[in-house]
């Protein structure tokens, strides 16, 4: 992966070592100061051990020697070689400044020390590697002691270097989890983009797994799995749609072709070919009701014609419905009893119109000669409702859930030979929904058939 | 020959069976598919031709029920046209599949070739001796020369031709060329047979007497 910074993990993992090594770099500092000052305090600890010693070696030699000219030239206090310890030098000044005694190990660049304002011991850490202590002597004097201390400092710096091997060693570490944290947690990001890749490429039917992702990732793998359901199931009913609607018009293609080869072949009476128009005709009537069913269904879904939401009197689109089905209620020898409360609805007259129409036209298709159908328009609170019984066969509750889908038809072979197109619940519910309501139907396999329809009422 | 027609579309299944009846078949016709796998399995049909969408007993299990007992040949009438529906089909025991919308030609055609196939003939031109049959035009030449023959005559002389060396029973010739209504009692056949004699020449039909007839 080319770093960048747009990317997630690359920027993650910047912040990440940009931290870490703050963090360490404060660990790190913060380490060898200590180190260091504690180095310095076991050397100054020594100095001044040394110094005490000098004062009080030097104090004794003073008093047992003359002690009544003791500012002469102050030889008592100059400190002869101590053997044992070479490493430390010393210095003894006068108030005044000037150098009293000097070991003579000194190094020939220390500076006798400019005299303290306060009588305190005086801290320095002088050039060249070399710690030294001043404390103040008897009669204003002032004693210097020191040593060399690059010992001590190599040791700090390697003891130092060792530290920042440390924490590299830790940088990296903390870097290659980084990263492996990093990659762990774009993980199922990864992998929804290459499911919903899949997906795009026209596999519908894969899934993200989501077995072994966070907890985290859950919700959101559910959220899309459900997303890609419902996109497959969509398709799927498009697939079908499409399917039945070229299969049904294929077989009134098949009749006129057949009927018009059939017809020319040969010479035939004129009743011949009466016939075989009429069959062409009744092929080609089918075909419209299909093809305008079908624009309907796909002017509805693709919502282009929004209703005209218009105060509608539903009994008098009710009464309308009746009086066009009237004829094939006669035909049927069916009664159709209307109890009709005036109640007004917003919506398109024509395609409610529509929907009775449809409602009436199945009942009476499955209604024995000499039965009745109730046609109900009533006012339920603020919705206006619509109820068409009638006393059939009633429907088998294996096609109650899909007696809404298109081109399902129950009994296939009637409504086939009936000439309805199997879309007349699908365009209903596509109307009723886009006005807003809701179509039901309960059935009682013997008994009948309700079909409910429930709209928003208006304010009329 | 004789075929059935499952359709469970009237107009189509009407005009199927006037057409094909036209054609010199006799043609049996069944609305859906339990009335369809009864007459399939009491007859024995020269072809079936099946629509695959049928109330009551679709195609496919239709003719897997049929295929448990008969062999005889199947059309698939279908409106799926995807692949997988005709290898489907292919595959349950059909011998063709025909999409619909069909043209009329092609049907008549494609019912030929099936039947022609289940006797073993692949070519569409068949000649014993003088006599030669265009199995595609339905036309008989003797020598050359043209026969004009009716269509019930020619669909005999077909049978007994593709028959060949078969004694052919009377029962079994009314059975393949005469529709249900025609009065099998009669002497129908006997008419059929002198014309034929009388056009084609007198030897080649043989009777044998109890049995029936033969071309040899």
């Amino acid at each position: 992966m080319r770093p960048s910074l747009k990317s997630f993990r690359w920027r993650l993992q910047l912040w990440h070592s940009a931290l870490l090594a703050v963090l360490l770099g404060a660990f790190w500092t913060t380490i060898v100061y200590l180190d260091r000052d504690l180095a310095l305090q076991r050397v100054d600890q020594e100095l001044e051990n040394r110094a005490q010693a000098l004062l009080r070696h030097s104090a004794a030699r003073t008093r047992g020697s003359d002690s009544s000219a003791p500012r002469r030239d102050e030889p008592g206090l100059s400190v002869e070689e101590d053997d044992d310890s070479p490493e430390y030098y010393h210095l003894i000044v006068s108030p005044e400044g000037r150098v009293l005694s000097r070991s003579a190990n000194a190094p020939a660049d220390v500076a006798p020390p400019a005299f303290p304002r306060h009588r305190e011991a005086h801290l320095n850490l002088t050039r060249a590697g070399r710690r030294e202590i001043v404390l103040p002597a008897p009669h204003g004097r002032l004693v210097l002691v020191g040593r060399d201390i690059g010992h001590e400092l190599a040791e700090l710096r390697g003891h130092a270097a060792a530290l920042g091997l440390l924490a590299g060693g830790i940088l990296a570490a903390g870097l290659a989890g980084g990263w492996w944290l990093a990659t762990r947690a774009i993980r199922p990001i990864d992998r929804i983009g290459a499911t919903a890749e899949q997906i795009a490429a026209g596999r519908l039917g894969e899934r993200i797994d989501a077995g072994d992702f966070d907890s985290e990732f859950h919700p959101l793998a559910r959220v899309l799995n459900e997303t890609f359901a419902r996109l497959e199931a969509a398709f799927a009913r498009q697939v079908r749609f499409t399917a039945d609607a070229s299969h049904e018009l294929r077989t009134p293609v098949s009749v006129i072709l057949l009927q018009t080869q059939s017809a020319l072949a040969r010479e035939r009476p004129a009743a011949g070919y009466r016939e075989a128009l009429e069959a062409c005709q009744r092929a080609a009537q089918r075909m419209r009701r299909l093809v305008e069913s079908l624009l309907l269904l796909a002017r509805l879904d693709a919502r282009e014609s929004a209703p005209a939401l218009t105060p509608v009197d539903l009994a008098a689109v009710v009464r309308d419905a009746v009086a066009l089905l009237a004829p094939l209620a006669a035909r049927r020898e069916v009664a159709v009893e209307a109890a009709l409360a005036a109640v007004s609805c917003p919506g398109d007259a024509d395609q409610l119109g529509q929907v009775a129409a449809n409602l009436l036209s199945n009942a009476l298709h499955h209604s024995p000669a000499g039965s009745r159908i109730d046609l109900a328009v009533s006012r339920r609170g603020a919705e206006a409702v619509l109820a068409v019984t009638d006393h059939g066969e009633g429907i088998a509750a294996d096609d109650l859930p899909h007696l809404f889908e298109r081109f399902y038809r129950a009994d296939k072979t009637r409504a086939r030979a009936e000439g309805r197109t199997g879309l007349g619940l699908a365009i209903s519910r596509a109307i009723v929904e886009r006005h807003g309501g809701r179509i039901d139907v309960v059935s009682e396999p013997g008994r009948g058939s309700t079909f409910t329809v429930v709209l928003p009422a208006g304010t009329a | 020959m004789r075929l059935l027609v499952v359709e469970d579309e009237p107009d189509l299944l009407a005009s199927l069976v006037k057409t094909l009846a036209e054609e010199g078949y006799a043609t049996d016709g069944a609305a859906d598919g339990i009335d369809g796998l009864y007459k399939a399995g009491i007859c024995d049909y020269d072809a079936i031709l099946l629509d695959v969408m049928l109330p009551g007993l679709d195609g496919w299990e239709l003719l897997r029920r049929l295929r448990r007992t008969k062999t005889t040949p199947v059309l698939m009438l279908t409106a799926r046209d995807t692949t997988d529906d005709r290898v489907h089909g292919l595959d349950t025991g059909a011998d063709d599949y025909l999409v619909k919308p069909f043209d009329l030609p092609e049907l008549l055609a494609r019912i030929r070739a099936l039947i022609r196939r289940n006797r073993g003939q692949a070519c569409s031109r068949l000649a014993i001796g003088d006599l030669e049959l265009d199995l595609a035009a339905r036309r008989a030449t003797v020598g050359g020369a043209p026969v004009a023959l009716t269509a019930r005559e020619y669909a005999l002389l077909e049978f007994l031709a593709l028959h060949r060396g078969e004694v052919v029973t009377r029962t079994t010739l009314y059975e393949h060329l005469f529709d249900e209504d025609d009065d099998t009692m009669s002497n129908l056949l006997d008419v059929h047979v002198s014309n034929l004699r009388r056009k084609i020449g007198r030897n080649l039909i043989v009777t044998r007497r109890g049995h029936g007839y033969i071309i040899e």
